[in-house]
């Protein structure tokens, strides 16, 4: 069996692997839910309870958390489980105080003043998972208030005001993200690689290119051709710092995407719509550049396969 | 070699270069419909149908040209063709009929005959996802009625709690089955010459099982169109059956070593979980109360596995 093979054909997992595997889902599993759980009985507002009882609950709640997590600190799976649910806890209490005194907050407030309290937690919990729950609500406190999230809407993802003049603001929650995401793989290189896996990188890597994508679209507003600018200057950053890095292909992969959201949507506003010769034009332009795109992307993949491959066998 | 197995064109391409592929041919897919829409306007079936035929031959033949090598760009080219080709079909397939159900119907057959007719890897995953949605539109519509012919809400709400899991379980169940299926007899399929049929098949399956089992309720509980959500009685536990059905998807993921997949299903369950807080019809303290005794046992059912590992 040659190595190719024998790389498409790894063997099944072992029961071992299973165990492992099986674990660590319900373990993930039992956490969303306890955490989901508590969030959903805030917003129950149960009177039954009192207002006291239901502060005194989620009081109970975050101090529990976190004196688990001093009794089994993190990297113990114990002490990461609950610095997460004590982040949730956290958001729990601030939606009871702003439910119940009316504050007069504007919701971005709630999810700003969350991720800033939360973020000792996150720091010590030294969980890809808990950064990642706590980018969550950092992202959604910062797209409330740039104006790339409506929250007057129930299906949050629907954009919001964009159209005026959103194009500056929403640099902001995109350099937010790609600044997060190279924290994370420096922070790979050190001790601490454990709490940066690959996968949150990427996360906050796809995060930031979609507001920067969504800020260079026609008709962002007076300063568009300036963000323009700078969201191509940091493209060309990414894309050299990943070829030289010969690692991963995925910021290239989401680079490509970008650009290409951007150029066809480009294409087709400089157009006429009730052309059909300009229809086809797009739909050409669509095939070829997802397909140089791919070309290149695989050509990088198997060159950098090669070397990463000797280096595990070295 | 079994006659539907074709080469893979590209066996290890990640799934986000794919995910790029797949969206951008569909999207190309759509232009080319409006061209061909706006250049010959085939109005009568006789014309879609016709023109679609036309479309997904074209498409058929260009896959067949790209099997050996790498040609991309005859792929994704021949991926546009045949999205054009299938809105055409579906078009001339469901002419004069009523309702959603109809349409489904209609669709899921035929995005089943590509998943095996065409020869691409990408297209047979493709056509698999949207088979799955075609599925679920189908038993969703043709057991608990269509929204327009009844007060949105009311079909649902006559729906038994045991009518609700059943009619959830009749739509996944033969998903999860199959995965089931799939990840025990990957040696058998493989060594059968029936992975390039079988391993695009078993990834649309798995991301319909993560994802598309929101298509058992696309009216319910999200305010599509600003009005806020229907109240969807018993059907509001779906969304939580789903994230279920996403952990599941996960673990077939996990069992046939597709780590892109894991990815699309681990973020899948939370979302669902969103979609539960939001479906009407069960109230947030009985939803709360679920979740919480949901991750009691999940925790707990954890530390018992753990106590089994060997030191």
């Amino acid at each position: 069996m040659n190595a190719s093979t024998s790389q498409r054909y790894d063997p099944r997992p072992t029961p071992a692997e299973w165990r492992a595997f099986e674990g660590r889902l319900l373990h993930a599993a039992g956490l969303g839910s306890l955490g989901a759980g508590v969030i959903f009985f805030v917003a129950a507002n149960w009177q039954a309870w009192g207002l006291a009882g239901r502060f005194g609950l989620l009081q109970a709640g975050l101090l529990v958390s976190v004196a688990a997590a001093l009794w089994q600190p993190p990297p113990a799976r114990v002490g990461q489980g609950a610095l997460l649910l004590a982040t949730l806890f956290t958001g729990a209490l601030l939606a009871l105080f702003g439910q119940s005194y009316q504050t007069g907050a504007d919701l971005y407030e709630l999810f700003l003043t969350w991720s800033l309290l939360a973020l000792p937690f996150a720091v010590a919990a030294l969980s890809g998972a808990v950064w990642a729950v706590w980018w969550v609500v950092l992202d959604v406190g910062l797209g409330l208030f740039c104006g790339g999230l409506s929250h007057d809407r129930i299906f949050w993802f629907v954009p919001g005001d964009w159209g005026r003049d959103h194009a500056a603001w929403l640099m902001l929650p995109c350099l937010a993200n790609l600044l997060g995401a190279g924290l994370f793989l420096a922070i790979r290189r050190t001790r601490f690689a454990d709490a940066a896996p690959p996968w949150l990188a990427r996360f906050l890597l796809t995060i930031g290119l979609g507001y920067g994508t969504a800020a260079s679209l026609p008709e962002m507003g007076d300063h568009g051709p300036a963000v323009f600018a700078l969201y191509t200057a940091i493209s060309i950053g990414i894309a050299v710092a990943t070829l030289a890095r010969r690692q991963d292909v995925f910021p290239l992969t989401a680079l490509a995407g970008s650009w290409l959201v951007i150029s066809t949507t480009w294409l087709a506003h400089s157009m006429h719509r009730e052309d059909v010769g300009e229809v086809f034009i797009i739909a050409a332009w669509l095939i070829g550049s997802s397909t140089t795109a791919a070309m290149l992307l695989m050509r990088c993949l198997r060159a950098w396969r090669v070397p990463a491959a000797a280096e595990v066998a070295r | 070699m079994n006659p539907l197995a074709t080469r893979s064109a590209a066996p290890d391409r990640p799934l986000a270069i794919g995910l790029l592929l797949g969206v951008s041919g569909w999207a190309a897919g759509l232009f080319v419909l409006f061209f061909v829409v706006l250049l010959f306007r085939p109005d009568s079936a006789g014309q879609a149908a016709l023109s679609g035929a036309i479309l997904l031959a074209a498409a058929w033949a260009l896959f067949m040209a790209a099997r050996e090598g790498e040609p991309v760009f005859v792929a994704q080219l021949a991926l546009a063709l045949s999205i054009a080709g299938q809105c055409l079909a579906l078009y001339a397939m469901t002419k004069g009929s009523h309702g959603i159900a109809p349409v489904a119907g209609a669709a899921l057959a035929l995005q089943s005959a590509l998943a095996l007719a065409m020869p691409n890897r990408l297209h047979r995953t493709l056509t698999t996802l949207f088979a799955t949605i075609a599925w679920a539109l189908t038993l969703r519509f043709a057991l608990f009625g269509e929204p327009g012919y009844t007060t949105r809400g009311d079909a649902v709400h006559a729906a038994s709690l045991a009518a609700a899991l059943g009619g959830w379980l009749l739509a996944w169940g033969p998903v999860a089955a199959a995965l089931w299926w799939a990840a025990r007899k990957e040696s058998g399929w493989v060594s059968g010459g029936w992975e390039t049929l079988t391993r695009p098949i078993v990834d649309g399956l798995i991301v319909g099982l993560a994802v598309a089992t929101l298509a058992s309720q696309p009216f319910e509980s999200f305010g599509w169109f600003g009005d806020g959500g229907a109240d969807a009685g018993n059907l509001a536990l779906w969304p939580l059956l789903s994230a279920l059905g996403a952990l599941g998807a996960l673990a077939a993921a996990f069992a046939l070593r597709r780590s892109g997949l894991m990815v699309l299903c681990a973020v899948a369950a939370p979302l669902h979980v969103a979609h539960f807080y939001y479906a009407l019809g069960t109230s947030l303290l009985v939803k709360s109360l679920l979740m919480l005794a949901m991750g009691a046992a999940s925790l707990a059912a954890a530390r018992f596995l753990r106590s089994k590992e060997p030191a």
